[in-house]
């Protein structure tokens, strides 16, 4: 971890205390290191120890929010679930539901990881969700991207820019933010199926005319194969009704058999499989991405991997969008060796991937990213207009920038 | 003007220089005859023009980053061009440089129906990649009404989106990866394959981005499935507010249309004059709602929609019955600024975004600022994602009146920011805006989008003099709007 003994930290409680915390340290380079709720802060390259751990804490008001527009502002420090409940009072809600909600997520930690949930197959992540930012950069200036309205192409898209960058390029303190109606009803399907299975099944089921919501399948780290399938459709009574019906025939000319969970029922295995992408500080958690039709071959290199080196493998998949999340567990040396193996593999087939929480040990001896983009030295000239000297999370994409 | 009309060729392209370029791309893609350059000289925005010093139609990326790489080693700058249908200036020539076109780029990479993508080259057109996607079921969502011409390359630099953003969202959220060859001539991959690209979001950068970060050759854009219903209503009301009301009303009950489209009395005649498509010329103002989608729930929408309308005043609702008479509603709004000559020998078009909530109140304001200025302003949006395009009316033939119209434009689109919108929704800031970019952001924005920009193009090659106020752009006035003439014909419409 990045903090040790000596690291200040502090919590503006406004754009201008970040502003003057941020820009005092220009002078003398201090290190710093931008944190949320903590729950992500693992992600991407271990961080070198810093001077500075700025907290947005204290930027965690609901700065406005206008129903008629459906768009609110929201400081970066807010946990997403306090504003949802907000947003719930007038029929609203972020379309965003990361596995890490419940320990807290915060809206700038969620832009600043592009972590999202199952349910971005239909709504997509803060890429899409986040129409503007106000960014404070390494030596103090406060920059505003986008505005209030979804349609607007004037200027850089500086938001768009911050997505993904772990912390790298400045602090993210506000967001500006685009909503959605909440759903009035929401229907869940269970069916049991190989990865093979419900990768053709994913794709029946987007040519079947509804528009499910979520397509999500998992796998436990032992078994025979099988995993479990879960469709989500959202919408009115009568459309969720007669969509779920369409969609159980369309898994079932698939060969599977689907049934319709009690909404209690749903919600557990929906809970259950937000917390199978997360791990215990034993284990490595690898995100790997790869065209949806090559999950099969993805997740059976995972699945012999594991086999060889005596590794336990649970894998949670955005079926249709071609995202696992493998969760490994077992000695640090033989999940490393999965790790690093596996990603070569997903690479040959086109994809990428980068590890998310795991041990100490894995984290000190394996890169936390594979093989640098071409676009590694615009992202490295980047970096450097908006971080000239290097303060902002230092080591984060080591290797890369 | 007449073809023979001489123009001084510019010092920066020697004839050795011309002979490289001609190396790069071949004889036939080089243009230098003074006649044919003049085809380059604007794009939809007529009113600024400047003749490039030179023309080069490459046909791969190999080619692109060879143009780009002598335009780095001399200093040459450069401008990448797709069907010119831009309506920001955002092609428009640099004295002494050079023009990309990108108009031999047609390709189609791959489709992909297994995964609903296709990787296209930049100048196959935006209808035409539906066109193609068609018969697996799918389709390009983003849809500007030029799209029967214009090309995705402009689309991804323009960000240029359309009716149905508002339930689609923007070519940003349909453009999963791109080929760039940046303003060295470098070539790299932005996106690609996987739904997670990893790191800062570059790609989120370029789109939009005008042609200021480098240059487009290959596009690889999502595509949807057709949806299984679609269902169109044209709505007639007694006050542009009375229809602000229905659609926040729509917005209220969380229906979520495809598409809201307004036009004003002033826009209903001239569609009507133009089209015949059976907007009611009583009304004082027309609601298009389009929803899509599953058939059970877009059923449920439009009923909704159509209860919504009749209990916030609507005077009358039409139902097409069929595909060719929704098709003729939406070749009356699409056709919308071609019309507008009808009405009115010439005019400003601007291009503001706002809240959606102050519709009214907006709508309003700019119809008094029209009084005060003694001019008629026609209103044709998109109702639901509050993107403006007033179109001020005038008759160049009175003296001053042109410049007392540009003034009123101004006005509106400055309305526009500080009801806490945007200057552009969809056209781009090009040579047009660059100096309404200070009414919108600090000097402090700007100057971070520029490190930005110099970190992609630090020798500012790359279509200089765009997005960005420059004292030169800031001290000229474009003109006056001149519908492209496949406007005039009916073919392509704006906004």
């Amino acid at each position: 971890m990045s903090d040790t003994a000596q690291t200040e930290q502090i919590a503006p409680h406004d754009l201008d205390d970040a502003s003057r915390a941020l820009g005092e340290g220009q002078a003398t380079g201090r290190t710093v290191l931008f944190s949320g709720a903590d729950t992500k802060s693992q992600w991407g390259g271990v961080v070198d120890p810093t001077d500075l751990r700025i907290s947005t804490d204290g930027l965690n008001d609901l700065i406005s929010h206008q129903p008629g527009d459906m768009t609110a502002v929201v400081g970066a420090g807010m946990p997403l679930r306090t504003l949802q409940t907000s947003l719930a009072e007038q029929g609203q809600w972020l379309a965003l539901d990361p596995a890490t909600e419940q320990a807290g997520a915060t809206i700038g930690g969620l832009l600043a990881t592009g972590d999202a949930g199952p349910r971005r197959l239909r709504y997509g992540t803060m890429r899409d969700l986040a129409i503007g930012a106000t960014i404070v950069l390494a030596d103090g200036t406060i920059v505003h991207s986008g505005s209030h309205v979804i349609k607007n192409v004037a200027g850089y898209d500086l938001t768009k820019l911050f997505h993904g960058s772990l912390g790298s390029l400045g602090l993210i303190a506000e967001v500006i933010l685009r909503l959605h109606p909440l759903p009035a009803t929401s229907s869940t399907l269970r069916a049991t199926a190989t990865v093979s299975e419900a990768t053709i099944a994913a794709s029946a089921l987007s040519r079947s005319g509804v528009e499910p919501t979520a397509i999500e399948w998992s796998q436990p780290g032992t078994g025979d194969g099988s995993g479990t399938l879960l469709v989500r459709i959202d919408g009115s009574a009568s459309g969720t009704s007669a969509g779920s019906s369409r969609l159980a025939k369309v898994l079932s000319d698939q060969g599977l058999s689907a049934h319709l969970l009690d909404p209690d029922v749903a919600d557990r295995h929906w809970a259950t499989f937000a917390e199978a992408t997360r791990g215990s500080t034993e284990e490595t958690v690898v995100r790997a991405g790869a065209l949806p039709d090559r999950s099969p071959q993805a997740i059976q290199a995972l699945r012999t991997l594991a086999d060889e080196h005596g590794v336990q493998a649970a894998v949670a998949s955005s079926i249709a969008l071609g995202l696992h999340t493998a969760v490994l567990s077992g000695s640090a040396d033989a999940q490393m060796e999965v790790a690093d193996q596996w990603r070569r593999r997903v690479e040959t087939l086109g994809g990428s991937c980068s590890l998310r929480n795991r041990p100490a040990v894995v984290a000190d001896q394996l890169s936390a990213f594979g093989t640098p983009p071409s676009s590694a030295p615009l992202l490295r000239a980047v970096k450097h207009k908006l971080d000239p000297y290097e303060r902002c999370a230092p080591g984060r994409f080591r290797g890369w920038y | 003007m007449s073809v023979d009309t001489p123009v001084a060729r510019p010092k920066t392209i020697t004839t050795q220089l011309r002979r490289q370029f001609v190396a790069a791309v071949g004889e036939s893609g080089v243009i230098s005859e003074p006649a044919q350059l003049r085809t380059y000289e604007c794009d939809g925005l007529t009113g600024y023009r400047m003749t490039p010093a030179l023309v080069v139609l490459p046909q791969s990326t190999e080619e692109v980053s060879a143009a780009v790489r002598l335009c780095a080693a001399h200093g040459v700058p450069f401008v990448a061009r797709g069907a010119g249908t831009g309506l920001s200036g955002g092609a428009l020539p640099v004295a002494d440089g050079i023009v990309i076109g990108l108009s031999r780029m047609r390709d189609v990479i791959g489709i992909d129906p297994d995964n609903e993508r296709m990787t296209v080259q930049p100048g196959v057109t935006n209808s035409g990649i539906s066109v193609l996607a068609s018969p697996y079921g799918l389709y390009f969502a983003p849809d500007p009404s030029s799209q029967i011409v214009c090309t995705v390359g402009g689309n991804v630099a323009e960000n240029s989106g359309g009716a149905h953003c508002l339930k689609y969202g923007f070519t940003s959220n349909h453009v999963l990866g791109v080929t760039l060859v940046t303003p060295d001539g470098s070539i790299m991959h932005l996106g690609g394959d996987t739904t997670d690209s990893i790191g800062p979001d570059l790609l989120g950068v370029v789109v939009g981005s005008e042609g200021t970060l480098g240059i487009v050759t290959e596009v690889t854009v999502r595509l949807l499935r057709r949806p299984e219903s679609v269902r169109t209503l044209v709505a007639d009301f007694d006050s542009v507010e009375d229809a602000g009301q229905a659609v926040s009303g729509l917005v209220a009950a969380g229906v979520i249309p495809a598409a809201v489209e307004m036009l004003d009395k002033l826009a209903i005649e001239a569609c009507e004059q133009a089209t015949g498509a059976g907007f009611s010329r009583d009304a004082a103002a027309a609601l298009i709602v389009e929803l899509d989608g599953f058939d059970t729930e877009c059923e449920a929408d439009f009923d909704t929609a159509r209860r919504l309308c009749e209990s916030n005043a609507a005077t009358g609702i039409r139902i097409p019955t069929s595909t060719a008479e929704r098709a003729l509603i939406w070749q009356g709004r699409k056709s919308a600024f071609a019309a507008m000559g009808r009405i009115s020998p010439d005019y400003f078009v601007q291009d503001g975004v706002i809240p959606r909530s102050k519709l009214g109140p907006v709508l309003t304001q700019i119809a008094q600022m029209a009084d005060d200025a003694g001019l008629r302003v026609a209103n044709v949006f998109h109702a639901g994602d509050g993107n403006l395009h007033p179109l001020v009316l005038y008759d160049a033939r009175h003296v001053g009146e042109a410049e007392h119209a540009e003034e009123l434009a101004t006005a509106i689109v400055e309305l526009c920011v500080s009801s806490g919108g945007s200057i552009s929704g969809e056209h781009g800031v090009g040579a047009d805006k660059a100096c309404s970019m200070m009414k919108m952001f600090t000097p402090d924005d700007l100057a971070v989008m520029k490190r930005v920009r110099d970190a992609f193009d630090p020798d500012g090659i790359c279509n200089p003099g765009k997005l960005f106020p420059t004292p030169r752009l800031c001290g000229e006035l474009p003109g006056p709007y001149r519908p492209h003439p496949l406007e005039t014909a009916g073919v392509i419409g704006r906004g």
